[in-house]
């Protein structure tokens, strides 16, 4: 690992005055800022610590939101009441990645801004845009069963590897941002970017910004919701395709239904607009016929091409799923 | 002549630095080992005059650094009469109970400063890469990847390993039945497997065995022990329950 200078910060704006020096990076959970610095991926000249700010807090609002603070590791996240109660999607997603040790650590922060996995960004022999941009793109054509199909560009077909992200995208959260110059609130789908032509920026995030808190709408979707996942492995792995479904269900049916994919582009995939092919009695044919909006423009990388057919069986499914109220256990891995 | 193995931290590009791998004078060679995961350095340490190839003491820093922790790599710069400029900070521990004040590169991480340093090498490194769970500790109680914490971020925590398990002589209950279930080979994925059963107990989210396996399986075990330990942990489960 290089040497960097180490500032431990004790509020918001100190943190954010001491980040201003270029190539500093913040630190939190630390479970993948110091793996990228083992790896020699990331190379901070400075690191702020951000352990000691009050970020810490999960807390509903008068009027029925929920902030769930940045520093809330993703065990406490996912264990938490309100959300157990309120927002299980999200609390399932969480579950559904990594390992407890690393979900113990790992704060909401640092999962909305960590890095891809893919080989090519972590092996620094290799070429990566996103690592080294300008070098080109060793995953296509290359290594890419875990690569994207929807939203990649030529410059970069690389997966963001969140869970809990996924879920925040179909409970339309709020991202909110400490910065130098202001403060602001970001909506999840526009937090996280595609790669286009500048595939080093994963996020919108500027120079020197913070995540202060995420944000969750008073609309809970407790009832009908599944997170369905599928891996190499059962457990312990990222996701090759996940589904996150919420719907809000009458007599007449599905009246509002939102879906989003993980593990299939470099954001949490959503199309909104499509989303309404759902409402109504659910059937078989409804939710296919979605999963063939969602998946319009999917374009297989070689190694990958597997995962078109097998994201449209899952969102069928996981749209079963949320219809009939059996949400996918993260402890029985069963499908049902 | 001793040798050392280290989890590969730094791959062949970019070059490890600028100054030759092999030295003519043989002071310093490396080798990597068949499955590219880490490096085996062999170092002859002692007795050896300073080499004139390592002039600039930030340059011995940074190359060393690639091998060594960053105590060690001071102490080979300190030991060739190389002063180097050494950005430590204070920190304080509590480790099994005792107190600590200690000063450290913010490099380190907290499971070389276990092993390295306070010298409790129960707590094993296995991938340094937060995959494997060998060098699970409690910090503040919860179960934690020792290798993918820095020590200076943990200034102020209450740290448990393996070590602080027992009463004495007195084995922890999760140590009794590992014992009992014969729930290793090797053991060398034991300590955080013992560490990451007593965390996910006091985490309270396991009841059945279902839910244990999948909330151990963090910690893997190559000897294919896995049954037995899950058994081992069942049994301390349904005692706590009693």
């Amino acid at each position: 690992m290089r040497s960097f200078d180490y500032f431990r910060a004790n509020s918001i704006a100190e943190a954010v005055r001491e980040a201003s020096t270029e190539g500093t990076s913040y630190l939190a959970g630390g479970t993948n800022l110091v793996d990228l610095m083992k790896e020699d991926v990331e190379r901070p000249s400075k690191i702020v610590d951000l352990n000691r700010l009050p970020l810490k807090k999960v807390e509903r609002l008068q009027d029925g939101r929920l902030m769930i603070g940045a520093l809330v590791t993703n065990a406490d996240t996912a264990y938490h009441p309100e959300v157990t109660k309120h927002y299980p999607i999200l609390a399932s997603a969480i579950l559904a990645g990594a390992s407890p040790q690393l979900r113990n650590a790992a704060t909401n922060g640092g999962n909305l801004n960590q890095r891809t996995r893919c080989y090519y960004f972590y092996d620094t022999a290799t070429s990566c845009n996103k690592r080294q941009p300008g070098s080109g793109c060793g995953a296509i054509g290359g290594v890419n069963r875990h690569h994207a199909i929807l939203g990649a560009s030529e410059q970069c077909i690389a997966t963001h590897p969140s869970d809990m992200c996924v879920a925040l995208a179909v409970l339309d959260a709020q991202i909110h941002l400490s910065g130098p110059k202001n403060d602001r609130v970001v909506a999840i789908g526009d937090y996280h970017r595609l790669p286009g032509d500048e595939a080093w920026r994963d996020t919108v995030l500027e120079s020197g910004e913070l995540i202060t808190a995420i944000e969750l709408p008073a609309e809970t979707f407790a009832d009908h919701y599944t997170y369905l996942k599928l891996r190499d492995r059962l457990s312990y792995a990222f996701a090759l395709v996940s589904v996150a479904v919420v719907m809000r269900m009458n007599s007449g049916g599905i009246e509002e239904a939102r879906v989003a994919l993980g593990g299939v582009a470099h954001k949490p995939w959503r199309k909104p607009e499509s989303e309404v092919l759902l409402q109504g009695q659910p059937s078989e044919r409804k939710f296919a016929e979605f999963a063939d909006a969602i998946l319009t423009g999917a374009t297989g990388q070689g190694e990958n091409n597997f995962k078109i057919p097998l994201a449209r069986r899952a969102i069928v499914r996981a749209c079963h799923q949320a219809a009939s109220a059996t949400p996918q256990s993260q402890n029985d891995k069963r499908i049902a | 002549m001793e040798w050392r193995t280290f989890p590969r931290g730094v791959t062949a590009s970019p070059p490890l630095c600028s100054m030759p791998v092999l030295d003519p004078a043989g002071f310093f060679a490396r080798r990597s080992c068949a499955h590219r995961r880490c490096l085996t350095v062999f170092v002859a340490m002692a007795n050896r005059p300073p080499d004139p190839l390592y002039t600039c003491p930030s340059q011995f820093t940074e190359h060393f650094s690639q091998f060594f922790y960053p105590s060690q790599c001071y102490s080979l710069a300190s030991r060739f009469g190389r002063e180097t400029k050494k950005p430590m900070v204070m920190i304080e521990l509590t480790i099994n109970k005792h107190k600590h004040k200690l000063t450290v590169d913010p490099r380190t991480t907290l499971l070389d400063l276990l092993r390295e340093e306070i010298e409790l090498t129960g707590t094993k490194k296995g991938c340094d890469h937060g995959q494997c769970g060998a060098c699970t500790v409690l910090i503040d109680g919860k179960r934690m990847n020792s290798c993918l914490q820095l020590a200076v971020s943990k200034d102020g925590s209450d740290i448990t390993t393996i070590e602080g398990l027992a009463e004495g002589e007195r084995l922890h209950a999760l140590q009794v039945a590992f014992l009992r279930h014969d729930a290793f080979q090797c053991g060398y994925c034991t300590p955080g497997q013992i560490c990451s059963a007593l965390g996910m107990i006091q985490e309270k989210q396991a009841n059945t065995r279902e839910e244990v396996r999948e909330l151990m399986s963090g910690n893997l075990c190559r000897c294919s022990a896995s049954p037995n330990i899950i058994d081992a942990i069942m049994d301390v489960l349904t005692q706590d329950e009693q």
